[in-house]
């Protein structure tokens, strides 16, 4: 991998799994992450990605495989480094403020050693970065959600951590308020150049944050790249599936390419003639046609989404309606009978599930 | 590689850690496990002659007596309690805010206390019958008296009068947290008002009745001295004076585990009432049943049916022992011997509260730590002391106790120094007996204040820095505080108020308050422990103080009171 040039990663995992009694939460991932990038780990909820999370931390033991933190393995056979020895921050989905303390006896709280002696300093400065100066006499409870998830942050920066570890920090604000936070909690990181892992279930959110992004499905590592990659080049199925809803087109390799109600799709290498595949189409691959192009297909809804208007259309030889995404002005003339194309391009091929 | 193992080397293995907390709670575990091994160790050795003796004659009848006492207190407190939790949460009426409090108060009069009361109080020539007769116009109890209140019948009515209300709270606790809606739906589907209290909010309190009672029965297994008082020969009792009369260590031994059957009993409903109630406590929703009002003589009616069992339970034994009390400290002042016991009693009951509450924590924390390791289980050892009765522990603790006195002491003759006994003359032997008796209280309330820190704060102390011993320090401890506090509060006042571990390993010639009032009652001097009682009651109010007072959020009270209550 790249990162190895650099030196020590900021974090490398080796086959990581962890097993609760017959549950295997986390299944043999390994992945390493650089100095200072952010990587986004999504998945669905239950798939492992906040365990993993914690699993870094320390919070929980790994039942085999390796962690090792710049460099220093913390977990591995016969070794396991306690939490509070290995520099990490961690910022908790319900930001686990310490009620019974202030706002600044909250940031103060992981400063140890000499810089327990500037805290009221290093208090200061932080609570300005977040944009809370002034705060610090306050009671978490006295704070609004966005501001505990400042304060949050502040604390886990505070000790200077060389990899700080995000649970879904901001599933609990309403999404325009998420959005800004998430733009100035990146902006920070960056700033600090620290290394992140900020766990999300919202596809949208990690393509948005993470220098790269890694899928997690039932405790494996389905796939690892840039935003662009995992959007457009899917390694299944389920990757396709979770970063844009599409449709299953039904098909069957005949001479050399993938036929199906939608027309003809190149097929991927290693699928035999004859063979069942399942073909993906997102909305926005599908085209309105002139009449006499295309296929046919019925308009059975039409439905405004504020970026653009959304037809479900009936296609004889599929099960379920296609959606389609189209501008203004082809939503207002699409007839009850409409002509659609998709460019094969876009289209994502796999093999059929065997049952 | 090397960085790694230079990294790591400074750290001690987790495991080593990890296993110091396991270790810790299996060391407090065996505090309650080593009587009960005991007690069978010691009875192996009695003579298996005595078993067809015991079988035949002792063991019958008084395990009848107990069944007997038992059963009568249970159906009363059940009775008692739920049909006040219902006049109190169901209707409204004036005086029912006060009156919801006020039925909590028998609580703080021990058993031992009521009958010694309710022995003078209906005396033949005490103020009762002596107002019956005056009304009636007879001059001697010779010629009109009150049915003796000595005898099982008697026994089940003064236990039930002071312990109804551990039925009282728990099922108050259900009906508070029951939904409206539940009701209204019933109410819907044609169930009349009364209805819903057979049909709906009785059988959804099924568990909270089965705890109450529980608890209400380990307090009266555990009595020795109302028993002894009333003439009721228990198998507590037998324990007792098999130790205390005969001096057979093993008879008492082979008693004391056959009773052990009795106790398992009343673990097992109280288990299955504490689960069943988490299960129906589960479904409450925002808003309670709104309450019926009463006006008019129905208020009235309501509010002297809700004011009968204070008045017996709390009202006129209190009363009594506070007149009594004036009259004897008008009479002859503060005598020397009350101070002293004043003393012994806060003395005890400080040391044995600190080292409850210790204990609790470590224990309560430690299952925290590792819940999926052995420490939960051992947890939940650890509260087994609660139900198995004083006498029982001190049974079982003397055999062990002994070894260890004797072993210092024949250490100490080798160097020429008379050792006495050295943890019984200590009262380190008492001290652990109670600490024994009311472990449970301490990890029940260190649980309670647990339960409510977000297990997420753990992890942000220890990714800032803290070890397991920094963050329970930091964060735990500051925000646990009060529900220690008062599970502290409640250990003081349960340890001030026990009487039978502390009749039978106390010191030579150390009295508390408690032993006091019993040898006044055994000598039949009964005013002159009124005293001695009116402080035991006193202090006992602080505690329902305290329910009181968590009674009143509705929210939390279903866990918070069961909590309490399980610890009382």
């Amino acid at each position: 991998m790249d990162e190895d040039r650099i030196g020590s990663p900021a974090l490398r995992l080796l086959g990581v799994t962890k097993r609760f009694g017959p549950n295997t939460v986390v299944d043999g991932v390994s992945l390493t992450l650089g100095d200072g990038e952010i990587l986004s780990l999504v998945g669905a909820s239950g798939c492992g990605k906040s365990t993993l999370l914690r699993l870094v931390a320390g919070l929980e033991e790994p039942t085999a495989g390796e962690i090792a933190i710049g460099g220093r393995v913390v977990a591995g056979p016969g070794i396991f480094v306690e939490p509070e020895r290995r520099g990490v921050g961690f910022i908790f989905q319900d930001y686990a403020l310490f009620p019974h303390l202030t706002v600044a006896q909250n940031v103060a709280y992981g400063l140890r050693g000499p810089r327990r002696a500037e805290a009221p300093g290093i208090v200061d400065e932080m609570l300005e970065r977040v944009g809370l100066p002034g705060f610090g006499a306050r009671r978490p409870h006295e704070l609004s959600g966005g501001e505990q998830q400042r304060v949050a942050l502040a604390r886990a920066l505070a000790p200077r951590p060389s990899l700080l570890l995000l649970d879904e920090p901001f599933s609990n604000l309403d999404r325009r308020l998420g959005d800004r936070v998430r733009a100035r909690t990146l902006a920070l990181l960056r700033e600090l150049g620290a290394a992140a892992i900020l766990v999300t279930h919202d596809p949208e959110e990690a393509m948005a944050s993470g220098d790269r992004v890694a899928l997690l499905r039932s405790g494996r590592l389905v796939q690892i790249g840039a935003a662009e990659d995992l959007y457009h080049r899917p390694v299944s199925r389920e990757a396709a599936d979770f970063f844009a809803a599409a449709c299953a087109l039904p098909g069957r390799r005949v001479k050399g390419a993938i036929e199906t109600p939608l027309g003809r799709f190149p097929a991927p290498e290693g699928m035999r003639e004859g063979e069942a595949a399942s073909v993906y189409v997102r909305a926005g691959s599908v085209r309105l046609v002139p009449a006499g192009e295309g296929v046919a297909a019925r308009l059975l809804n039409r439905s405004f989404l504020g970026h653009c208007y959304q037809l479900l259309l009936a296609v004889d030889g599929l099960d379920e309606p296609l959606r389609a995404h189209v501008g203004a002005s082809e939503a207002m003339e699409a007839g009850p009978e409409v002509h659609i194309s998709v460019n094969p391009a876009e289209a994502l091929v796999f093999p059929a599930e065997r049952p | 590689m090397t960085l790694a193992l230079t990294a790591t080397a400074g750290a001690p293995p987790w495991r080593a850690r990890g296993s110091g907390w396991v270790a810790a709670v299996a060391l407090i575990a065996l505090l309650p496990a080593a009587p009960v091994a005991s007690l069978a160790l010691t009875s192996l050795q009695g003579s298996w002659e005595s078993w067809p003796n015991l079988i035949r004659y002792v063991l019958p009848d008084a395990a009848l007596q107990s069944v007997a006492l038992l059963v009568g207190v249970g159906v009363f407190v059940a009775a008692v309690g739920c049909g006040a939790a219902w006049l109190v949460t169901a209707y409204e009426f004036p005086g029912r805010r006060a009156l919801s409090w006020l039925l909590l108060l028998p609580l703080a009069i021990p058993t031992y206390v009521v009958a010694y009361a309710y022995l003078d109080l209906t005396h033949p020539l005490g103020p009762i019958q002596g107002a019956i007769r005056w009304m009636l116009g007879y001059h001697s109890p010779r010629e009109f008296r009150l049915p003796d209140i000595r005898g099982m019948t008697g026994c089940i009515l003064l236990l039930g009068l002071v312990l109804y209300p551990y039925v009282y709270l728990a099922v108050r606790a259900t009906f508070l947290g029951q939904s409206g809606a539940l009701v209204e739906a019933a109410r819907t589907l044609g169930v009349s008002r009364s209805g819903v209290f057979w049909r709906v909010a009785l059988p959804l309190a099924r568990p909270a009745v089965a705890l109450g009672v529980s608890l209400a029965l380990m307090e009266a297994l555990n009595d020795v001295g109302a028993s002894e008082f009333l003439g009721v020969k228990t198998v507590t009792l037998s324990v007792y004076s098999t130790w205390v009369t005969r001096s057979d260590l093993p008879g008492a031994a082979q008693i004391a585990l056959a009773m052990l059957i009795l106790v398992v009993g009343l673990v097992a409903i109280e288990r299955w009432g504490r689960r069943r109630q988490r299960f129906a406590a589960g479904a409450r929703s925002a808003r309670p049943f709104a309450a019926r009002r009463l006006t008019g003589w129905k208020a009235a009616m309501a509010l002297a049916l809700g004011a009968l069992p204070v008045l017996f339970g709390f009202a006129l034994p209190a009363g009594h022992i506070a007149n009594e009390a004036w009259k004897r400290l008008s009479f002859a002042g503060f005598s020397g011997p009350i101070l002293s016991e004043i003393g012994n009693t806060v003395m005890v009951s400080a040391a044995a509260t600190v080292i409850v509450v210790a204990l609790g924590a470590v224990a309560a924390y430690a299952a925290r730590l590792k819940p999926l390791g052995a420490s939960k289980l051992l947890a939940r050892v650890s509260t087994i002391g609660y139900a198995i009765p004083g006498t029982v522990v001190v049974i079982g603790l003397l055999a062990p106790i002994g070894a260890i006195d004797g072993a210092i002491a024949s250490t100490g003759s080798m160097f020429g120094v008379a050792t006495g006994l050295a943890l019984v003359g200590s009262g380190a032997a008492l001290t652990l007996a109670y600490a024994v008796r009311f472990l449970a209280i301490g990890v029940g309330g260190a649980e309670a204040g647990l339960a409510r820190v977000p297990l997420t704060l753990d992890g942000a102390a220890r990714t800032l820095g803290d070890g397991p011993g920094g963050a329970f320090l930091r964060v735990h401890l500051p925000l646990a505080k009060g529900s220690i506090a008062a599970a502290a509060l409640l250990v003081f006042v349960d340890v001030m108020k026990e009487l039978p571990a502390t009749l039978l390993i106390r010191p030579l010639n150390f009295e508390t308050l408690a032993t006091h009032l019993y040898a006044e009652a055994a000598r039949g001097t009964y005013e002159d422990g009124a005293i001695a009682a009116l402080i035991i009651v006193a202090v006992g109010i602080l505690p329902v103080i305290l329910l009181s007072r968590i009674g009143e959020g509705v929210r939390r009270t279903s866990e918070s009171s069961a909590t309490l209550a399980k610890t009382r």
